[in-house]
């Protein structure tokens, strides 16, 4: 029971692989080491029961292609996205 | 916490290409999280927002936002946007500006503007180079650094932003770093809060640039850079000035008040008009 219990309160962490450009900052300042690097640099959840929803990840990835959230919360940010906004990307850089 | 991208999520423009065109790492996207929660906080709809920038790296920031948005040209950031905030004082009017927008080619602005004292905030993303254009110096290189146009050294002396903008009249004047997001999103909200020009000055790291000549290392190393050389303000005043040698402060530099431009401005109207006494 207690491990249940311990379990539902492990915080969620997705990653959006579509906007991360693998910079490694979420990885690196995460204080409890609940991310690491995959071969091509991108972040995993390596360990979910050490995140602390201290939300640093969050915070910092200049990307917005992280996110936490206490299990309890509901929705992920990133289903809620896709779906108001299922083409993203039309306008070309350098205008 | 994903509430905070939910957040985010509400103002960026969805139809622009993302991820956006920022190098793996940059700063200026964190900048850009700041500043969406500190806008959020003031309360202000979008369509009372408007942000005006110049060009650069720094300077695409308001195309990924919606908010009444101006993309004007190198320097120029804080011309327009005096025009706009005397135009429709009603305005929150905020300028993003990268070190040579800022202080470069827009110096002269950016000191008359403080001086004047009109009621916009300047938020200036100092990265100590020119980033868009290739990784030519700015005023804010450091002496002995390199760029690709000071490849021996720069032999020249860096502006700091932060005095300049006090010593030149600003009302409000906070630097923080992009390591220190959350202290970015505070001074922001303070900055917006003010009448009066203020202005938040955010170190940020060019690593592919400024990073790469001065062998910085990536955009993490950089990051720890600047967690390592910045002290508080409240940590300053009690630390000797030999040990704050290679240190730079960050908080709140300045909070005081003097009358507004666009106020000020107001009267002369009304003593013009013949309708108020001088
Ligand atoms: C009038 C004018 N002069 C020069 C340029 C070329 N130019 C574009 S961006 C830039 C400097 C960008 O540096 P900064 O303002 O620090 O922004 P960053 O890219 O570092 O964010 C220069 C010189 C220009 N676009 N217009
Ligand atoms: S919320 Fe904090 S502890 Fe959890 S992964 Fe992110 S940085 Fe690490
Ligand atoms: S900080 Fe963001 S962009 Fe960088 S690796 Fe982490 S999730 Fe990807
Ligand atoms: S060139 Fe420098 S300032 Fe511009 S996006 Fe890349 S890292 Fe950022
Ligand atoms: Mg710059």
């Amino acid at each position: 029971m207690a491990e249940a219990q311990k379990k539902k309160d492990i915080p969620h962490i997705d990653i959006y692989r579509a906007w991360c450009k693998a910079c490694g900052i979420c990885v690196a300042f995460c204080p409890t080491e609940t991310l690491a690097r995959d071969e091509g640099g991108y972040p995993y959840v390596k360990y979910p029961e050490k995140c602390i929803n201290c939300g640093w990840c969050e915070i910092r990835c200049p990307d917005f292609a992280i996110t936490v959230e206490g299990k309890k919360n509901g929705k992920k940010v990133r289903d809620q996205f896709e779906k108001e906004s299922p083409e993203k990307g039309t306008a070309a850089p350098g205008q | 916490m994903a509430e905070i991208t939910r957040l985010i999520h509400e103002y960026l423009r969805h139809d622009k290409k993302f991820p956006h065109v920022w190098c793996p790492g940059c700063g200026i996207g964190i900048m850009l999280g700041s500043l969406i929660r500190a806008i959020d906080k003031t309360g202000y709809s979008k369509d009372d927002i408007v942000l005006v920038s110049g060009i650069g790296c720094t300077g695409r920031l308001p195309v990924y936002v919606d908010f009444n948005t101006l993309h004007t040209t190198h320097g120029r950031a804080l011309t327009f946007a005096t025009g706009i905030k005397l135009a429709k004082p009603r305005l929150k009017v905020i300028v993003i500006m990268g070190d040579g927008d800022a202080v470069a080619i827009g110096g002269n602005h950016f000191i008359h503007a403080a001086r004047r004292n009109i009621d916009i905030t300047a938020i200036i993303v100092n990265n100590s180079v020119y980033g868009m254009t290739g990784g030519q110096y700015s005023p804010t290189t450091p002496y002995g650094m390199k760029s690709t146009t000071t490849p021996y050294s720069n032999v020249e002396h860096a502006f700091n932003i932060s005095e300049l903008a006090v010593t030149a009249g600003a009302v409000f004047v906070g630097r923080g770093t992009v390591f220190h997001a959350k202290l970015l999103d505070s001074l922001m909200e303070k900055a917006f809060a003010k009448v009066g020009f203020s202005v938040v000055e955010i170190i940020s790291h060019c690593h592919t640039q400024f990073g790469r000549l001065n062998r910085m290392g990536t955009a993490v190393e950089m990051m720890q850079w600047q967690r390592d050389h910045s002290v508080t303000v409240e940590k300053a005043a009690q630390m000797k000035t030999e040990e704050l040698k290679d240190k730079f402060k960050i908080g709140v530099l300045v909070d005081r008040e003097l009358p507004a431009y666009q106020d000020e401005y107001e009267k002369v109207r009304r003593w013009a008009k013949g309708t108020e006494k001088r």
